[in-house]
């Protein structure tokens, strides 16, 4: 089954949020409307509008109520991968060119620079001080997990914990801050929206987990780039933390990068087969496992209702992706 | 009214210590505080803040859209692939910097609540980057267009926050003084160093090639520009006096 029939009975309200971020992209100068569309219509899950709409289900889920909180989650969203494809010199996006590659560096500054002031002008139509505090606190953690990541690349001397702080930053927060303020927007009370601000971010850290070992087990076909390039790009994964306490493969490891501008396709084949061996690759799905547990035990005591079974069946399908 | 306890220096050392990142300015050459565009808000926002928490909070989350706006024109325009890791970092740490500080002006106003402020300044963050799209885009413009935008670009941010202060009788002083305050820094640039990127800018969409030309055509915008601002600040209101004080310290 796919993940989009879990939530195909929100479509009407997606519809409604596809509509507004449509319009609240109409810049006045014609490349820079091209590009914010072009982005738009390129797609994606849209999966932190969907959390914001499920979590808004568990109180008042008038759509036009949570509408500007999903639409401006999205564009934070959006506006954040323009401008990371000018970090990693990206020319290809879902399979489409990237706004970097089509317009140039400086367009793409631009473009992301005007996407998330959108973003901002909608949101402050809430008038809900703690969403705010939330989101941009989310903002700026988001911003320095990202320098982080660049810092700690092709650094083996890390530990799990520099992962783990780096992937709830990167990734986590975002989801975790998309079901938190659905839930503030739909008046849901405070230890409930709590609850869900905690599935978000364990959904969040196990998805990021899947997403990096896929980086080792997928094919290049699946994948779109080749497998190990997290690696090759030198992000340290939690795949490649728990293989390194195996000496042998931490010292081929340290071998093959030490000059990681002449790692070879050869050497990277072995690499990976090496990393296989080491039962890394099910020690990680072991501990995605646990905070898709985690997951589901913060939606326990939650109302029961449809919604609360489709977060249910969302963390159910995020924890069985292998490929 | 109220009244800072900082004066300029400690405001910037507050913001310095606000945006500080080790790893970002070991790679970065961080854009530096305009003080003038620090006094300008500081006398700008003098009226509106409720307490002394909230009005350096408003001065410090303004700046930081400035800083935020000047880091990301860092990013090199040129597409190719960076020659060394370092070059990449640098470009690299600027997206991320010119981010960070976006969501530090966010923060600080969401904390003292003053969400009507952020609304204004992500207003005019979308602005100017409408303007800095037309600018990218002008083809052989005439220098009255091409300076009419550079304006924009420039003044935007603190004409917004001038409306927002009931000042929008100041804004073409405002735009027209930090017009003038742009031409002036970037001529010492191009005097002094040989170089302005704002020049190749310039030259490239008037298809100037000669820098005296270029001078000279600069020298006259300055004229202009200081004869235009001369006239405005002889009918500037009675209450905007300290922002005519500013203006007038900086033209003598």
């Amino acid at each position: 089954m796919k993940l989009t029939k879990t939530y195909g009975y929100l479509k009407k309200e997606l519809d409604i949020i596809e509509h507004a971020l449509n319009n609240a992209i109409q810049a006045d100068h014609d490349v820079l409307r091209q590009a914010s569309t072009q982005l738009l219509r390129a797609g994606g899950k849209r999966i932190r509008p969907v959390f914001v709409l499920l979590s808004g289900q568990f109180g008042n889920s008038d759509v036009n109520r949570i509408k500007t909180v999903a639409v401006s989650l999205e564009l934070i969203h959006m506006a954040s991968l323009v401008h990371d494809d000018v970090i990693d010199n990206a020319e290809l996006r879902r399979g489409k060119p990237t706004i970097k590659k089509l317009y140039g560096n400086r367009v793409a500054m631009y473009t992301g620079d005007y996407i998330l002031a959108r973003a901002l002008e909608n949101i402050t139509t809430i008038d809900k001080p703690s969403a705010h505090r939330v989101l941009s606190r989310t903002m700026v953690q988001v911003a320095k997990g990202e320098i982080e990541q660049i810092r700690d690349k092709y650094n083996w001397n890390q530990n799990l914990r520099n992962y783990l702080r780096r992937i709830k930053r990167k990734t986590a927060l975002l989801i975790a801050t998309s079901c938190k303020l659905g839930a503030i927007a739909a008046d849901v009370p405070n230890d409930e929206a709590e609850k869900l601000f905690k599935y978000g971010y364990y959904i969040g850290m196990s998805y990021q987990i899947i997403d990096d070992i896929l980086d080792f087990t997928s094919s290049e076909t699946v994948l779109g780039k080749p497998a190990g390039n997290d690696l090759l790009q030198g992000n340290v994964t939690l795949p490649v933390l728990i293989a390194m306490q195996d000496e042998s493969f931490r010292k081929l490891l340290e071998e093959t990068f030490k000059d990681p501008e002449k790692v070879s396709e050869s050497e990277m084949a072995q690499l990976l087969g090496e990393l296989k061996k080491t039962g890394a690759i099910a020690e990680s799905y072991r501990i995605s496992d646990l905070y898709l547990e985690k997951a589901l035990n913060s939606l326990n005591s939650l109302p029961n209702q449809k919604a609360k079974q489709t977060l249910q069946t969302i963390a159910k399908y995020i924890g069985k992706r292998r490929s | 009214m109220l009244t800072s306890s900082l004066d300029t220096d400690q405001l910037r050392k507050l913001i310095e210590k606000k945006m500080h990142n080790s790893y970002i300015e070991k790679y970065v050459h961080i854009p530096q505080i305009d003080d003038n565009k620090l006094k300008l808000v500081t006398l700008l926002l003098k009226e509106t803040a409720k307490s002394v928490p909230e009005y350096n909070s408003n001065i410090v989350s303004a700046m930081l859209v400035q800083l935020a706006l000047d880091t990301h024109d860092l990013v090199p325009s040129t597409n190719t692939r960076e020659k060394t890791a370092s070059d990449m970092k640098t470009k690299q740490l600027s997206v991320l910097a010119g981010d960070y500080y976006s969501g530090l002006y966010y923060l600080l106003l969401a904390e003292t609540e003053d969400i009507e402020m952020v609304h204004i300044l992500a207003g005019a963050i979308k602005e100017i980057n409408e303007y800095k799209m037309q600018l990218y885009y002008l083809e052989k413009g005439s220098p009255s267009e091409f300076l009419k935008l550079v304006k924009n670009i420039e003044s935007l941010l603190f004409v917004r926050v001038a409306a927002y202060a009931d000042a929008a009788v100041i804004s073409e002083v405002v735009a027209e003084w930090l017009l003038l305050n742009k031409l002036k820094k970037e001529r010492t640039h191009l005097t002094g160093k040989g170089v302005s990127a704002f020049f190749s800018v310039w030259s490239e969409k008037l298809s100037i090639e000669d820098a005296d030309d270029f001078l000279h055509i600069m020298d006259n915008s300055i004229d202009k520009t200081i004869k235009s601002l001369t006239t405005l600040l002889d009918n500037i209101p009675q209450e905007h006096n300290t922002v005519r004080k500013l203006i007038e310290e900086t033209l003598e």
